[in-house]
């Protein structure tokens, strides 16, 4: 059973105070399928890089811990994270761009079959086929010789779903996954990502805007906002009951446009506070302090001064 | 694993390959050019064997104009036009082609690395280029193969070097945009070696500029050849040669002697512009 647990997670631009992402921790189990939401800037993507050790060079990583069955990866001496293919591995957003256009996407599977798997060339050649079969490619041996320019969005992201399988991840991160897509493809893909995690026993780590998808699929979901991890849950409880401001004002914002009365109360929020204080209606002057992520029970977590109690401020 | 999924995909139809025709009407600079380079090789390759020797002096026929027995007329010395033209044709065309090649791969290679890898690699990398382009490239390759001395080895070599900071812009200016792009990211992630990315990622990706101009440095690289042997440098009298030949015929010309220079020139026009035709559509096009 493995399991990755990311804890205190801050990172920064090199020279600036403010904290990109602040203290922010969640946790994945095999077979798990975490959803991670929230509205553009909230630090999805960053929050993926930073995992992936794929910040770019003027952000450094500040703080935190990332585990995977107990085995630390970032060097705590030099803040710098070392992972393999087989622990982590990412689908990125826009499957074109992801793959190499000069090379064929049977070579492009085969040579992480070669590297990882120790096979001969001309068996990760046939296991290649084999897996772009899997991944629901039809005339995979036909796809297997096309260059990604002659394959549609959907076909390349289910090649990189095979490159990432390929590689037999411990832990699997889908970051914005069907954003490029056509929404036909994007059920397709989501269905595609879940049935992987399940047979593969892999985690996944679902960055998404879509909340319909994220009820459907994910087993837990981290709500993000301005760098800061405002709620985490099981999928149900945090849809149907949340218990933080934000959560509830992006579930809102699907629905209807929210207006937020704020009031004045002249505090900078993202230096000391929290992150939503300046759009939220029940801040006062202690969310000009850091909300800690406080634990409501074992595995629901909200970082809030003032979190929704009362069963009718859920609706 | 279980080959069943939950969906597939109407497989896709490649487009068919374009037909030789189409491809004419396409690009008929490009065929024109490559079917001038092809002839121009062709003689190249097989014509010294059927004309006589370049050398051979006949001092009793000099300055026979153009006729069946010799399609060029003769020089001076009784020389055969004709021969010598084929011959240095040879020369010529190989020293356009090596210099063009080894210049891409080195500057390709040397741009690929200073884009990749920046930092002060990438700092002392181009301002060492900034030098080099600082000089006209003819100046450049008159210095080097002044210095290098009189052969053909030594001109390829000067050449080649002042061709060089071209193709290290171009590739490291490619690397730097492809290098931010997710699929090297990807390869990266996929555990390939910082080293296996640049070359089998990067480069191939970084490598159509590069390549455009390497066929107009083919033609670049034999009229600066010429041009050089024009000038009494690099390559010597009486190697045939077009450039050494047009400027021996240079002063028959005063006498109404218009062939020992003419045809040479004209084949240097002719493969330069030949490589240029390419070159153009090539850049042209996608």
């Amino acid at each position: 059973m493995s399991e990755l647990v990311v804890e205190g997670l801050t990172v920064g631009i090199r020279g600036h105070s403010v904290d990109l992402l602040r203290d922010i921790s969640f946790s994945v189990a095999s077979g798990e399928i975490l959803g991670m939401v929230g509205e553009s800037g909230s630090g999805k993507t960053m929050a993926a890089l930073a995992i992936m050790g794929l910040l770019p060079p003027e952000i450094e990583l500040r703080a935190g811990s990332v585990r995977i069955d107990n085995l630390e990866l970032v060097n705590q001496a030099t803040m710098t994270l070392q992972r393999s293919a087989h622990q982590l591995t990412m689908i990125f957003q826009q499957p074109q761009a992801a793959l190499n256009p000069t090379m064929k996407v049977g070579n492009q599977v085969s040579r992480v079959l070669q590297m990882h798997r120790g096979l001969s060339r001309a068996e990760a050649k046939q296991r290649a086929v084999q897996l772009l079969d899997r991944v629901g490619i039809a005339g995979p041996d036909r796809v297997a010789r096309a260059y990604p320019h002659q394959l549609s969005g959907g076909m390349c992201q289910r090649v990189m779903i095979a490159i990432a399988l390929a590689c037999k991840p411990q832990i699997l991160l889908a970051d914005e996954p069907t954003t490029a897509l056509d929404v036909t493809i994007q059920a397709q893909v989501f269905d595609l990502i879940a049935e992987v995690a399940r047979e593969e026993g892999c985690g996944v780590i679902l960055i998404t805007h879509d909340l319909a998808a994220v009820s459907e699929l994910c087993d837990r979901v981290a709500v993000l906002y301005g760098g800061q991890l405002m709620e985490s849950g099981s999928t149900r409880k945090v849809l149907d009951e949340p218990r933080h401001p934000y959560s509830r004002f992006l579930l809102d914002a699907g629905v209807r446009q929210v207006d937020s009365n704020t009031p004045e109360l002249g505090v900078n929020f993202a230096l000391t506070g929290c992150r939503f204080g300046h759009r939220c209606s029940r801040a006062d002057e202690i969310c000009g302090t850091f909300p800690p992520l406080s634990a409501l029970t074992a595995d629901r977590g909200v970082s809030c001064h003032h979190p929704l109690v009362r069963l009718e401020e859920f609706k | 694993m279980s080959e069943a999924s939950l969906s597939r995909f109407v497989p896709p139809v490649f487009s068919e390959p374009p037909t030789r025709k189409s491809f004419i009407r396409r690009q008929p600079m490009m065929t024109i050019g490559i079917a001038t380079i092809v002839l121009l090789i062709g003689f190249a390759a097989i014509g010294p064997w059927f004309v006589g020797d370049p050398r051979a002096t006949f001092p009793g026929s000099s300055f026979a104009p153009p006729s069946w027995s010799h399609f060029f007329g003769t020089d001076m010395y009784g020389r055969d036009v004709f021969a010598r033209a084929v011959n240095a044709a040879r020369l010529d065309l190989w020293l356009g082609i090596v210099i063009s090649v080894v210049a891409t791969i080195i500057g390709s290679l040397i741009g690929l690395v200073a884009g990749y890898w920046g930092g002060w690699v990438d700092d002392v990398v181009m301002r060492l280029t900034d030098i080099t382009l600082a000089f006209p490239g003819f100046v450049l390759a008159i210095l080097l193969v002044t210095v290098l001395g009189g052969s053909s080895t030594s001109v390829a070599i000067g050449v080649t070097v002042s061709f060089i900071p071209y193709f290290i812009r171009l590739t490291r200016a490619e690397v730097l945009g492809q290098r931010e792009l997710e699929y090297v990211d990807g390869a990266i992630l996929a555990g390939n070696s910082k080293l296996r990315v640049a070359l089998r990622h990067v480069l191939p990706n970084s490598l159509k500029p590069s390549l455009v101009q390497a066929t107009l440095v083919a033609g670049w690289a034999i009229t600066t050849v010429g041009g050089l042997a024009f000038l009494g440098i690099g390559i010597h009298p009486p190697t045939p040669e077009w450039g050494v030949m047009v400027a021996e015929g240079s002063n028959d010309i005063l006498t109404g002697v218009w062939w020992t220079a003419l045809f040479p020139g004209a084949l240097i026009v002719i493969a330069a512009s030949a490589f240029q035709f390419i070159g153009d559509d090539l850049g042209s096009k996608r």
